[in-house]
């Protein structure tokens, strides 16, 4: 896990200018704090910051092939490097190290751009194929691992964070109100979509050849699933097998594959017990646990953390997170994640893996992923009971089975039936390809009505969820309900908040890789392919997933109802003591010269905040007010400023150079 | 509001029946004994065999237990002589 950026010339005037380069590197020093390096010639410079996981002594970058024709600086893990290390020695590749990262190198001049289908891991890297005059960028299959570009003054930027790009000051740093439209719909911009106008994220699964200052991105792997009516011919028993197996093995690569020791979060769900299990029952590793607790008894599992640390015999530490922790660390958190945000639960994620870090830990396994790939989401529910009542509208009895939705909430469906009814009951068209998101979608961009009504304007230009399910794979018509969902999920939420403002963002800010067994490509291409209804059995989450483990974890757990992790929102920022951040942020003249929201209507929802001290808001409201907050946090730190965050860093030393132009 | 096509459930083998059929009892004991249960039942009748089901149909009667539920199921899909020597 490391920092990439790098500038590729389009004319090849000057060469590209170091001292930009370095700042660069100096704005991700968090994701690499032990070194760093850059290489340079007259058309392409490549930066690295290094956090050391793999091959300690000799694994620095930028690195390059045999006679120095292919240079590659690399963020992630190619969890199979070793096997792909014995393939290419036997073709006759030379390594001069043991890194992961030169396996890339030598598969690339093996395989070209097909190398990446061979790849099991997680990454964003880029590839300077000098021979060919060309750079490729690459990002893996689900966008664990971030990269953003831009063009600017006949130059191609590219980094791992925007605040990088935004160390070239002729950068442009505003806000893309089509982004942001999609930040207040889908809770996140969609690749290649960021928050910034004119800065672009490469998608997940994609490559792009930069060639001639021309960027083509292309996939190597689309997420995809069965027709409907393709049935697997293996039994429940059978897949249930199967994913023991792959997770058990996509387990183990992450735990071991590592020459530093490896912790692993436990949140006291399902997902994160059955990784720490597997560590424990078929690893000879030893385990040390990391788990947020919370103050408030509402969002805290501790109970449950405490039954499977006495099941596993772990080291354990815990941080117990409170409401002024929250908003104490937020303006920090915000800025790691450089875009808007609708909830704070990446706040205690920050707060996790400083703790982590403080104990020595620079890798982490999560059960991350386990809920878009096996099904485990609310919103999954939703969508099967709402196809449920789509079948028979006029039924009087069926719209009671939105009882079962959400029992977690405080104004769960079961205390406030006759809403729910109208509410789940909007919009039942089952045709409609958005049909399992559309209450979400609805919900969440009802926050436009307190945007400054020019920039809604500006952000309705495009219908964003016109644009999206424009969009949607060729056969997706085919497909299963809950596949049509999962797609939907992926594709939004996971790769664009769940794995960054919420995972790689947090745990990169305290410079700490995470890894993912449930979303290892031979788990996900195998999950793909289950029949749906052994995932989510009726209204049963993450069913096979219960099955195949049911000899490990606990009962209480297996049988216990889903808990999404959340964390205290309004009431964060909003003590008897006013927080100094918050009234800065939302003064009327910062509200104005951000240009996003109406003033009044801010200064309204945080009357009602005030008098509540946060608590008791509706769902809205406290998206509502996380969404100000987050975007004047962003405008301040990143449109305001320079996007440094108030620190002004140079690169981790040693520093590796390769410099062709001194 | 269009119509729902459900895929051809009636060609469904033996075997596959016989695989829903016991999917069907973790169905019934997840779905626990609340006023809702029937209809978490009946959604997943509705679902995995393809039958659409009136209110009236939605009784204890049908979905009170695993028997009641199989033997309506298979008088649905008119696979009770085929189905009977798997399921019994």
């Amino acid at each position: 896990m490391c920092g990439i950026c790098g500038i590729i010339n389009i004319d090849s005037g000057q060469p590209p200018d170091v001292d930009i380069l370095i700042h660069m590197m100096g704005r991700l020093r968090h994701r690499g704090p032990d070194s760093s390096g850059y290489y340079r010639d007259k058309q392409v410079a490549l930066g690295h910051t290094r956090l050391a996981i793999i091959d300690l002594k000799t694994g620095a970058q930028p690195l390059s092939n045999e006679d120095d024709s292919v240079w590659i600086t690399f963020n992630g893990e190619i969890f199979n490097y070793l096997e792909l290390a014995s393939e290419l020695s036997d073709l006759g590749h030379v390594f001069k190290t043991k890194s992961d990262t030169e396996v890339i190198v030598h598969a690339y001049e093996q395989w070209g751009i097909s190398c990446f289908e061979r790849f099991n891991g997680q990454w964003a890297l880029a590839l300077w194929d000098s021979k060919n005059d060309k750079v490729i960028l690459s990002r893996d299959r689900l966008g664990i691992r971030p990269l953003y570009y831009t063009i600017c003054q006949n130059r191609v930027l590219f980094a791992s964070e925007v605040k990088a790009l935004f160390a070239d000051q002729n950068v442009e740093r505003k806000f893309d109100p089509i982004g942001f439209s999609e930040i207040i719909t889908f809770w996140s911009p969609v690749a290649p979509r960021s928050a910034f106008k004119g800065i672009e994220e490469l998608e997940p699964g994609h490559f792009a050849v930069v060639k001639n200052g021309i960027i083509k991105s292309k996939p190597y792997w689309t997420l995809s699933f069965p027709d409907v009516d393709a049935d697997s011919d293996l039994s429940e028993k059978e897949n249930a097998d199967f994913l023991r197996n792959h997770l058990i093995n996509a387990s183990r690569l992450r735990f071991t594959r590592s020459d530093v020791p490896v912790g692993s979060y436990l949140s006291g769900g399902i997902d994160s017990s059955i990784t720490s299990s597997i560590v424990t029952n078929y690893t000879e590793a030893p385990l040390k646990t990391f788990s947020i607790r919370f103050t408030d008894s509402e969002f805290d599992e501790g109970y449950y953390q405490k039954e499977m640390v006495k099941r596993l015999g772990s080291d354990h530490k815990d941080v117990a997170v409170s409401t002024k922790d929250i908003g104490d660390v937020f303006p920090d958190v915000v800025w790691h994640a450089e875009r808007p945000i609708l909830r704070t639960a990446p706040a205690p994620l920050f707060l996790l893996s400083r703790l982590v870090r403080k104990f020595g830990y620079k890798v982490v396994v999560t059960g991350e992923g386990a809920d878009e790939v096996l099904a485990g989401y609310d919103i999954f529910r939703e969508a099967k009971v709402r196809l449920f009542l789509a079948r028979n509208p006029k039924s009087k009895k069926r719209s009671k089975i939105f009882m079962k939705l959400y029992p977690w909430m405080e104004r769960a469906p079961s205390k406030a039936p006759a809403f729910a009814d109208a509410f789940f009951s909007k919009g039942l068209d089952p045709l409609d390809p958005g049909f399992s998101h559309r209450p979400r979608w609805d919900t969440t961009s009802s926050l436009k009505h307190i945007l400054n009504p020019d920039f809604r304007q500006e952000a309705e230009k495009t219908n964003v969820t016109e644009e999206l399910l424009s969009k949607l794979p060729g056969n997706y018509n085919e497909w299963d309900s809950l596949c049509k969902a999962q797609w939907l999920e992926m594709v939004t939420l996971l790769s664009g908040y769940i794995l960054s403002a919420q995972g790689d963002r947090m745990l990169m800010a305290n410079s700490v890789e995470g890894r993912f067994p449930f979303l290892d490509c031979n788990l996900v291409d195998f999950a793909n392919r289950l029949p749906p209804r052994h995932k989510l059995l009726a209204l049963n989450e993450k069913h096979l997933l219960k099955i195949a483990f049911k000899d490990i974890i606990p009962e209480s757990i297996l049988k216990r109802p889903k808990q999404p992790y959340r964390a205290p929102d309004a009431a964060s920022f909003f003590p008897t003591e006013d927080i100094d951040w918050v009234n800065d942020v939302t003064s009327t003249s910062k509200l104005k010269n951000a240009g996003a929201f109406n003033p009044k209507a801010v200064s309204k929802l945080i009357t009602k905040c005030r008098r509540t001290k946060g608590y008791k808001m509706s769902n809205i409201d406290n998206m509502r007010i996380v969404a100000v907050l987050s975007t004047m946090l962003v405008h301040h730190h990143y449109i305001e400023q320079d996007g440094n965050g108030g620190k002004s860093q140079m690169p981790a030393e040693p520093i590796k150079v390769i410099d062709k132009v001194v | 509001m269009s119509e729902i096509c459900f895929s051809n459930y009636q060609l469904m083998n033996k075997k596959q029946v016989k695989e829903r059929m016991s999917e069907l009892a973790s169905v019934i004991q997840d779905a626990g004994s609340d006023a809702t249960s029937l209809l978490e039942i009946a959604l997943f009748v509705e679902e995995v065999f393809g039958i659409f089901l009136s209110d009236n149909e939605i009784c204890e009667k049908n979905f009170g237990n695993y028997h009641t539920t199989e033997k309506f199921v298979l008088a649905k899909l008119k696979l009770d002589r085929t189905c009977v020597e798997f399921v019994e």
